[in-house]
C-alpha cells in the first residue's frame, strides 16, 4: 500500500525533515510511526496524504507515485483515505453532524444514506448525544474524536492518523486505538504517528522509529 | 472477472443468504465511502443541484454584499442597454424624417415660373414621385425675406435673384433609391441643383453611428466593470470560505467540486444584475414616456417610443450570467490553486 525508497523531504531553507528513508507497508497492515517530536513523523504522514510532495526518492501510495501524481488525480486517492491531523481542522460554522457528514457529501452520497452512516460513526466515538452541537463548545478531546469520526465515516482503505490520541485521557486513548484496530481487522491499512510509546508498547504491530529524519529501526512487535 | 462475480451474485437464489451476506458486510465495511448507485447522470445533476443550493446559501449568508453587488451589476448593465435603446429610437426617428424628406429642384437662374410649371406638369406623371409643388420666384423671395430676416439686404438688390423651385415628394424611402432619384432629377434640362432636404438628418445619422460605436465601447467597458465587481465579491467569499475549501480538499474534493458553488454564485450575480438592469430600463422608459408623448404632439408623423426588443433582453439575460460564470471561473480557479494545505 505504501512503499518508500530513499525518501527525502527538504523544506525551503534547507531543513531536512526526512533524510532518505525506505520502508514498505503492506495492504491491510497496521503500522506505528514513532519518534521524538521533530523526528519527521508528521512530515511522513503529510507526504503519504499528498499534502506535500517528496523532494527526492520514491513514495508509492496504492501504486501511485506521490512525487509525480498529477494534482487532478489526488482527489480520487484522497477519497480512499481517512486522514486525522493533530489539529482536527473542524468547521465551526456547522454542527458536529455536518462536520462528520462532509466526506460523504463530497462523494455525492444522498442525505438519507449519510444520516445513518454519520450516526454510526458518531456512536463508535461516543459522540452520539453531541451531533447537533457546534464543535466549538466541545472539549479538545471531543473535537479530536469528531475529527476521527470524520476520517472513518467513509470507511477508507487507508487510515492515516497523526497523534490521534494526543488530547485524550488514557482510557479514551485506548478505546480509540481499539477502534483503529477494528478497522484494521476488516482490511483497512492503518498508519499512525504517535510518541505515546506506553500506549502502543503491548500492541502487536510493527513500529517505524524515526530519529531526526532517518529510520532508526523498523521493529516487528 | 469482477463482472462475472457480480453476475453470479445477482443470479444467486434469494433463499440462500449465507456467504452472500458475509461478502456484503465486508463490502460495506471496506468500500463504504462509495455511495449508492444512482447512475452518472443522476450523480452529476445532484452535484449541480447541491452547488446551486450552496451558491444561494452563500449569497444569503451576506445579504448586504449580495444585494449591493447585484444592484451595481444591474446599474452597470443598464447603462449601455439604455444608450443602445436611445440610439435605436433616434435612428428610427431619423429614418421617419428622412422618409418624409422632399427633393427641391432649383431651376437655372434664367428660368421663369412658366418653365417651373411645365416641369412640374411633367413630373406629376413620374411613378417615383407622389406630389409636386411649385415655388414661384416671388414666393421664394417672400419665404427668404420672412425666414432669414435679410429683408433690407434683399431690397438693395432691386431685382429678384432667386430661381423658381419645384419641390417633389418621392414615393419610396430607401436611401440609395432616393439618391438615384435625386441624381436623375438633377440631370433634367433646366434644373440647376437638386437638393434633398435631408442633410441634417444625414448628419444626425452620422452622429448616431458614432453614438452606436460609443455604446459598443461602453458595453465592453461595462463587461470589464461587471467582471471586476463580481470578481471582487467572489474573491472575498472565497477568502471567507478558505477553511471549508481546505478541509474539503483534504477529504477528497476535486478543484471542480470546490469551484462549482462559486460558479453558480457568479451566474446568479450576473442573472440578478441582468434582471435589475431590465427593471431599470423598463422603469426608465415608463418614466420618460409621458414626455415623449408631449413631444410627439409637435410632430405630424408622430413619435413612438420603442422599448428593448426580445433580442436585446435575451442578450442581456445571457451576457450577465455568462460574464459572472467566466469571472467566477477565473477568480475562484486562481484562489483554489493558491490554497494551502491544512
Amino acid at each position: 500500500m505504501i512503499r518508500a525508497e530513499r525518501l527525502v523531504k527538504r523544506y525551503p531553507g534547507g531543513h531536512e525533515a526526512l533524510a532518505g528513508i525506505s520502508f514498505h507497508v503492506e495492504r491491510g497492515e497496521m503500522t506505528f510511526v514513532t519518534g521524538h517530536s521533530g523526528a519527521g513523523k508528521s512530515t511522513l504522514l503529510r507526504l503519504v496524504a499528498g499534502l506535500e510532495r517528496p523532494t527526492r526518492g520514491t513514495l508509492l501510495v496504492d501504486g501511485k507515485n506521490m512525487a509525480t501524481l498529477p494534482r487532478r488525480q489526488l482527489p480520487r486517492l484522497r477519497r480512499r483515505m481517512g486522514i486525522v491531523l493533530q489539529d482536527p481542522h473542524l468547521l465551526y460554522d456547522r454542527s458536529v453532524f455536518d462536520n462528520v457528514a462532509l466526506p460523504l457529501a463530497i462523494v455525492g452520497m444522498r442525505p438519507r444514506e449519510i444520516a445513518g452512516r454519520v450516526r454510526a460513526a458518531l456512536d463508535k466515538l461516543g459522540l452520539l448525544g453531541k451531533e447537533h452541537l457546534n464543535p466549538r463548545v466541545l472539549s479538545g478531546g471531543e473535537q479530536q474524536r469528531v475529527g476521527i469520526a470524520r476520517a472513518v465515516v467513509g470507511k477508507p482503505d487507508l487510515l492515516l492518523a497523526d497523534e490521534p490520541t494526543g488530547n485524550l485521557d488514557p482510557d479514551l486513548a485506548r478505546e480509540i486505538m481499539d477502534l483503529f484496530r477494528a478497522f484494521n481487522e476488516v482490511g483497512t491499512t492503518v498508519l499512525i504517528a504517535t510518541h505515546d510509546i506506553y500506549l502502543i508498547e503491548h500492541l502487536p504491530y510493527r513500529r517505524l522509529v524515526l530519529e531526526r529524519g532517518a529510520l532508526r529501526r523498523s521493529d516487528a512487535a | 472477472m469482477k463482472l462475472r462475480l457480480r453476475e453470479r451474485r445477482k443470479g444467486a437464489s434469494p433463499g440462500y443468504q449465507g456467504p452472500k451476506r458475509r461478502r456484503e458486510d465486508r463490502e460495506e465495511h471496506r468500500h463504504g465511502a462509495r455511495p449508492e448507485r444512482h447512475g452518472p447522470i443522476a450523480d452529476h445533476l445532484y452535484a449541480h443541484r447541491l452547488a446551486l443550493a450552496g451558491g444561494l446559501r452563500r449569497m444569503r449568508r451576506s445579504p448586504w454584499a449580495t444585494w449591493l453587488t447585484i444592484l451595481v451589476v444591474g446599474i452597470a448593465l443598464a447603462l449601455p442597454t439604455a444608450l443602445d435603446l436611445a440610439v435605436d429610437n433616434l435612428g428610427r426617428l431619423a429614418d421617419d424624417w428622412r422618409r418624409g424628406a422632399d427633393i427641391s429642384l432649383f431651376l437655372t437662374p434664367d428660368s421663369d415660373d412658366a418653365a417651373a410649371r411645365t416641369l412640374a406638369q411633367r413630373l406629376r406623371d413620374d411613378p417615383e414621385i407622389t406630389t409636386v409643388r411649385v415655388i414661384t420666384r416671388d414666393q421664394a423671395l417672400e419665404e427668404l425675406r420672412a425666414r432669414a430676416g435679410v429683408g433690407e439686404a434683399l431690397d438693395l438688390l432691386g431685382e429678384n435673384p432667386l430661381p423658381p423651385v419645384v419641390v417633389v415628394t418621392p414615393a419610396g424611402s430607401d436611401p440609395t433609391h432616393l439618391a438615384t432619384l435625386r441624381q436623375r432629377l438633377a440631370g433634367l434640362p433646366g434644373v440647376d441643383l437638386a437638393q434633398m432636404d435631408t442633410q441634417w438628418v444625414e448628419r444626425l445619422q452620422a452622429l448616431l453611428r458614432l453614438a452606436d460605436r460609443l455604446a459598443t465601447l461602453l458595453g465592453l467597458l461595462t463587461a470589464v466593470a461587471v467582471a471586476v465587481i463580481v470578481g471582487n465579491t467572489l474573491r472575498l467569499e472565497g477568502q471567507s470560505y478558505a477553511p471549508e475549501l481546505r478541509v474539503s480538499r483534504l477529504l477528497g474534493a476535486s478543484d471542480a467540486d470546490l469551484r462549482r458553488p462559486f460558479l453558480y454564485g457568479g451566474i446568479l450575480y450576473g442573472l440578478g444584475g441582468a434582471l435589475v438592469a431590465w427593471g431599470i430600463v423598463l422603469l426608465g422608459l415608463a418614466w420618460i414616456a409621458p414626455a415623449v408623448e408631449r413631444l410627439a404632439s409637435h410632430y405630424p408623423q408622430g413619435l413612438e417610443l420603442h422599448g428593448p426588443d426580445l433580442h436585446a433582453l435575451l442578450l442581456l439575460g445571457l451576457a450577465g450570467p455568462l460574464l459572472g460564470l467566466v469571472t467566477a471561473r477565473v477568480v475562484i480557479g486562481h484562489q483554489i490553486r493558491e490554497l494551502e494545505n491544512p
